[in-house]
């Protein structure tokens, strides 16, 4: 146990040195917020209810699509996880620390967000905070689940941010967060609901939850883990 | 002396091409045994099999002891830093972590440093002590000293000297022959995926007869010849100098070298 923790907070302090971490959890999602809540703000009345929802389910798919996959390539695709393996250290810790810590990163971006929007921007909070940090953490978990395929399947680590822009953009482009997704095509609102950003600005944006909101990301989330089992294992 | 290591048998493919044949060797506890073969003949292959990293098709391993291993190419996390890869390991590992490592391998100074900021030779020393922090009872080294320096090297071969006569078991895979030379107490040669021999040096001297070398250096130039028999040829050289008159200015006697009784056992000719 005090091996894993060691290897939790150090991942969490290789993640803060780690540029692509950084810019993808922290500086682009802030940057964006404080850009796109300045603007939109300003021109469209109303932008004020849905703001914190949208920023946030921005950061986290950017945090976990593009942020995420290049630590993972760098483990499983190169010759870190047979160090691992020869020492004695188990190779899942590879996945399951790097989760862990941009979980935590992601969190704290999220708070952030939370936190100064009302006052920077008239931003409305959240009716029930309790239930919007369970919903945040379960698609938090959904989009780490789609990003640890992604980081597990490519093995070039040049290659990975193309594969990540490819998911991103329809990701955050049918999410409902740029415009309402009522007014995309059916056939795109489908698409649309493959991506846990969907599910997720739904389900925060929501005053209330029911026993099916979990549904999808529980669904996303096993569907990607049945997936990096195997990965792992054929990359250890 | 008992057993840390026993290998028997052992054959490893890679699609068609059949790397190890049934290589079968011995590992004693408490020796520097060193794998030796040209490059292809399958040495960090069957490391790689012994270390559990590659699966093998037949033959058996026995290992006594735990291991702590140094791959021939290895790589960390590129934000990491030599003494929080050091607590890593040594915590996965159950150990206390030992910052006098990376101080005796000459790399105190890097503490700060992270892993992509390191030298060549600095990550293989940091690999060195990773595989030692666990504090094993056999080490698995894989060329050891390649790209590292003259003071690299001697560090490294003083720590493994120390690390063996506190019992630590130590299995090098090198082409230093020197190094082998100086450090092993037993050797084994691969050849085309079999064991070519096992032994001692002075065993491998003995099976390939040990041949010498005379170099004379006299006012006339410089002349040289092998011989086994060093007496004979000796009083024969000196018996037609002085016949001649020639003035001897130096003269030498070499032993055949590990390197070519390493090239002769290994099917190789010295170019």
């Amino acid at each position: 146990m005090r091996a894993f923790t060691y290897g939790t907070l150090l991942q969490f302090k290789l993640d803060i040195r780690s540029r692509t971490m950084l810019i993808s959890c922290y500086i682009v999602p802030l940057v964006f917020y404080l850009i796109v809540s300045g603007v939109f703000t300003s021109v469209m009345p109303g932008y004020e209810e849905g703001l914190i929802e949208s920023m946030t389910v921005f950061g986290v798919t950017m945090g976990t699509l593009i942020g995420l996959p290049p630590s993972l390539v760098e483990i499983y695709g190169g010759d870190i996880k047979r160090i691992y393996r020869a020492n004695n250290i188990p190779v899942w810790t590879g996945l399951v620390l790097t989760n862990i810590s941009a979980f935590l990163h992601l969190l704290i971006m999220s708070l952030i967000i939370f936190f100064t929007a009302p006052y920077i921007f008239g931003a409305t909070p959240p009716e029930h905070p309790p239930l919007y940090f369970a919903i945040l953490a379960l698609f938090i978990i959904a989009s780490q689940a789609v990003s640890s395929v992604i980081g597990l399947a490519v093995r070039d680590q040049s290659k990975a941010p193309a594969v990540s822009i490819v998911v991103f953009l329809p990701s955050i482009m049918l999410s409902g967060i740029m415009f309402p997704a009522s007014l995309l095509p059916s056939p795109l609102r489908l698409v649309g609901r493959l991506f846990p950003a969907y599910w997720g600005y739904e389900a925060l944006i929501a005053d209330s939850a029911s026993a099916l909101t979990p549904l999808p990301f529980l669904l996303i989330a096993i569907a990607a883990a049945a997936l990096c089992i195997p990965l792992v294992k054929k990359r250890t | 002396m008992s057993a840390a290591i026993i290998v028997s048998g052992l054959k490893k493919s890679y699609g068609d091409r059949e790397i190890l044949k049934g290589v079968s060797f011995q590992v004693e506890k408490g020796e520097i045994f060193s794998l030796l073969g040209v490059n292809g003949a399958g040495k960090t292959t069957t490391l790689e099999c012994i270390e559990g990293l590659l699966q093998f098709e037949g033959g058996s391993i026995n290992i006594n002891g735990k291991a702590g291993i140094q791959l021939q190419s290895s790589s960390l996390p590129e934000h990491m830093r030599p003494m929080e890869a050091v607590e890593l390991f040594a915590r996965w590992n159950r150990t206390a972590p030992d910052a006098s490592l990376l101080k005796r391998l000459g790399i105190p100074e890097l503490g700060r440093r992270q892993y992509r900021q390191l030298s060549t030779g600095q990550k293989r020393r940091l690999h060195l002590a990773l595989a030692m922090s666990g504090e094993p009872d056999i080490l698995f080294l894989d060329e050891p000293t390649a790209g590292l320096d003259v003071e690299g090297r001697l560090a490294l071969h003083g720590l493994l000297r120390e690390l063996n006569g506190r019992g630590v078991t130590i299995i090098v895979a090198s082409h230093d022959m020197a190094e082998v030379e100086s450090l092993a107490h037993r050797i084994a040669i691969l050849r085309e995926g079999v064991i070519a021999f096992s032994g001692t040096i002075p065993e491998l001297n003995c099976a390939l007869g040990t041949q010498y070398e005379i170099t004379i250096t006299t006012d006339l130039g410089v002349e040289s010849l092998e011989t086994q028999d060093v007496t004979g040829a000796m009083i024969k050289l000196l018996t037609e100098y002085r016949a001649s008159g020639r003035r001897i200015l130096d003269m030498r006697v070499n032993r055949g070298s590990l390197e070519k009784h390493f090239l002769a056992m290994a099917g190789r000719e010295l170019k």
